[in-house]
């Protein structure tokens, strides 16, 4: 645990996710996998992270964990300096729909609503009244630029602007965190580089963004690399 | 709060509205069970509703205060239906008029006749009556709407009052029988003096009516009755009274308790054995309806099941996006609800056509106004409530299942 503590970045700012010793197993099928095995990092508040490993490596396990979707079987996990460990599911969830926005490699968008609504969607469950939400995802489409594009559903939209669309979903409650899984992972190179361009807006904004990845390329605008390897950190390189 | 909430509920409508629009086929087969069996509860209640306020009217023109003697023993049945059976004869009637706290009594001839008129013959219910003013005994059901009442000079003559049902062509005999005109009554020629009011019962609105000496001439006997009506004195128990009336008889007679040949019946009892049937047929039906409620909410019950299965990913980034345990609860229960409030409303509309077209079909098809329709905004309300309940019972186990699936888990699912 130590070791891990040295390894991360000491820029010191407040850390935004802070992972200690975290271990996590799941069951596939009946086998057991130990996805996590004493992995600890630390991301600092407005950087630019990235976690790269192969896969099978780990990284999606610690990014649902970073994200408060799961909790670690044992460590501790922090978000924004507070043990989000052993919250209850709905606390976990309030946690998420506030302070972070995910964004998937299958853009796991809503089939049945269009972009407008799957922007919204994240401030219905926090209450916005229809009047701001309706406002706010406006205002985030044209940031992504889809405003014409609004009233598509999913399969109306290229992987590209779902992936856009994703990810206005992510900032729809302005979140201080933005947790990227793969997200150019199903795009070609030239469409991966616009929605990879547009994570990189929202870090230059202020925003905490972490990617998982294995792409390299993308990697190196990371400020802070972390390698993943069996489950536990095995390396961080800041840039 | 309140507000904060409903906000909520029509967001989550929303959400399952598109959810249900883009699977149709199955939301409407899933509304099907709920909305046969939702149809079939408003069109029977609507339907026995509307008899129920026929026999209470039928026996409201009887009177509350009135005891019936007929022959027969233990039977449950309207005046006249035990005919062939024991006699009332004046002699009884007698009896009946000494009985304590007996007002007054007349007796009724009451037997199938051949009428013919117009090149037609028909058989019909020939009724007897007094002539005299102590008709009224026999409550309203006897009053014209159009010429006379019988008076005492009647009483031998051949003079005969009508159903009302003869007061056009379309009646049985195909020609309109007016005050005035000459019809056959087995065989004797009467003059038609009156018209009956409208009653609504086909066999009533047929039956023709005659003076008691005149029916005991033609049908030959004498003395006879088919029923005898007797009215209470204000302030005595109509079935005190018709005790009283029983052992009188009975002691005449010179019979056993309990082996009598006549029968002694309030006309409450009457109604209340009315009453008892309808709803022995209520029960019936509802019963029948309630299974379709039952098969109908299994339907939607699956339905969910499938819907959590198929939207698991779904509920997935739902999570992902902030969605407590209890907003995903409330999606599904409020989507299941929505199959079980649209199935009812569908239901209900059906029903209330159906209760309509069987109206309508006995009206024409039976003659019978008896059987009305009848509805009530409770009926209508208590019917969607009722669906909207059910289908929400039905996606309750689902719904839970939904709630509590792990995030992660329904974010791999494919």
């Amino acid at each position: 645990m130590a070791a891990a503590m040295v390894k991360a970045p000491m820029t010191g700012k407040e850390a935004a996710l802070k992972l200690e010793n975290v271990w996590k197993t799941y069951r596939l099928g009946g086998e057991v996998i130990n996805a996590l095995r004493g992995a600890s990092l630390e991301v600092k508040k407005g950087e630019f992270f990235a976690l790269q490993g192969a896969s099978g490596s780990g990284k999606s396990t610690a990014m649902h964990i970073m994200g408060a979707l799961d909790v670690p079987d044992k460590g501790t996990v922090c978000i924004r300096g507070k043990d989000v460990s052993r919250l209850s599911g709905d606390s976990l969830a309030g946690l998420r729909g506030r302070t972070i926005g995910f964004v998937f490699q299958q853009f796991n968008l809503i089939p049945t609503l269009t972009a407008i609504e799957n922007v919204m969607l994240p401030m219905v469950f926090q209450g916005v009244p229809e009047a701001d939400r309706l406002e706010r995802a406006s205002e985030l489409l044209r940031e992504v630029e889809l405003t014409e594009r609004k009233g598509h559903h999913p399969n109306q939209l290229s992987g590209g602007q779902q992936q856009r669309v994703a990810i206005a979903r992510a900032l729809a409650n302005d979140p201080e965190i933005i947790l990227a899984d793969e997200p150019t992972g199903n795009l070609d190179s030239i469409t991966g580089q616009k929605v990879f361009g547009l994570l990189k807006g929202l870090h230059e904004k202020g925003k905490t963004v972490v990617i998982v990845t294995h792409n390299e390329k993308l990697v190196a605008e990371a400020q802070t690399i972390a390698y993943i390897k069996d489950g536990a950190i095995v390396r961080v390189k800041k840039s | 709060m309140a507000g904060k909430i409903v906000s909520m509920l029509r967001d989550y409508f929303f959400i399952a509205v598109k959810g249900m629009r883009n699977r149709k086929l199955r939301s409407w087969l899933t509304m099907l069970g709920i909305f046969i069996g939702i149809a079939a509860v408003v069109a029977l209640i609507s339907v026995s509703r509307g008899m129920q306020a026929a026999i209470t009217e039928q026996f409201s023109s009887v009177g509350a205060d009135r005891i019936i003697v007929q022959p027969g023993s233990a039977f449950f049945g309207p005046p006249g239906s035990t005919a062939g059976l024991s006699k009332i004869t004046k002699h009884d009637l007698g009896i009946v008029e000494k009985a304590r706290g007996v007002k007054g009594a007349r007796g009724v001839v009451l037997k199938t006749s051949r009428l013919e008129f117009s090149g037609k013959t028909k058989f019909v219910l020939g009724f007897g009556i007094p002539a005299d003013a102590g008709r009224e005994i026999l409550g309203s059901r006897f009053d014209v709407s159009e010429g006379r009442q019988f008076r005492e000079g009647d009483r031998n003559s051949k003079v005969a009052i009508v159903g009302n049902s003869y007061s056009s062509d379309d009646g049985i005999v195909g020609k309109k029988i007016g005050v005035g005109d000459k019809i056959k009554v087995e065989g004797e020629e009467f003059r038609v003096v009156g018209v009956r009011k409208r009653l609504g019962d086909p066999e009533n609105d047929v039956a023709i009516v005659i003076p008691l000496e005149t029916a005991w001439n033609i049908y030959g006997n004498k003395d006879e009755f088919n029923f005898v009506t007797a009215i209470v004195e204000e302030g005595f128990s109509p079935s005190d009274v018709a005790a009283k009336v029983e052992d009188a008889i009975r002691k005449d007679r010179k019979q056993e308790e309990g082996n009598e040949d006549f029968q002694v019946q309030t006309s409450e009892e009457l109604f209340a054995s009315f009453t008892a049937i309808l709803g022995i047929i209520q029960a019936v039906i509802i019963g029948i309806a309630a299974i379709s409620l039952v098969v109908g909410s299994i339907g939607v019950m699956n339905t969910m099941y499938t819907a959590v299965l198929e939207r698991t990913r779904e509920i997935g980034i739902m999570k992902s996006v902030g969605a407590t345990n209890r907003d995903v609860l409330l999606l599904f229960l409020v989507e299941s609800g929505l199959y079980g409030l649209v199935g009812g409303l569908v239901g209900i509309a059906f029903g209330l056509g159906m209760a309509k077209t069987i109206e309508f079909a006995a009206t024409e098809y039976l003659g019978s106004e008896l059987l009305q329709a009848s509805t009530s905004p409770l009926l209508i309300l208590g019917a969607l409530a009722f669906s909207f309940t059910l289908g929400c019972l039905s996606g309750a186990a689902p719904a839970r299942q939904a709630a509590r699936l792990n995030p992660v888990q329904a974010l791999r699912y494919e």
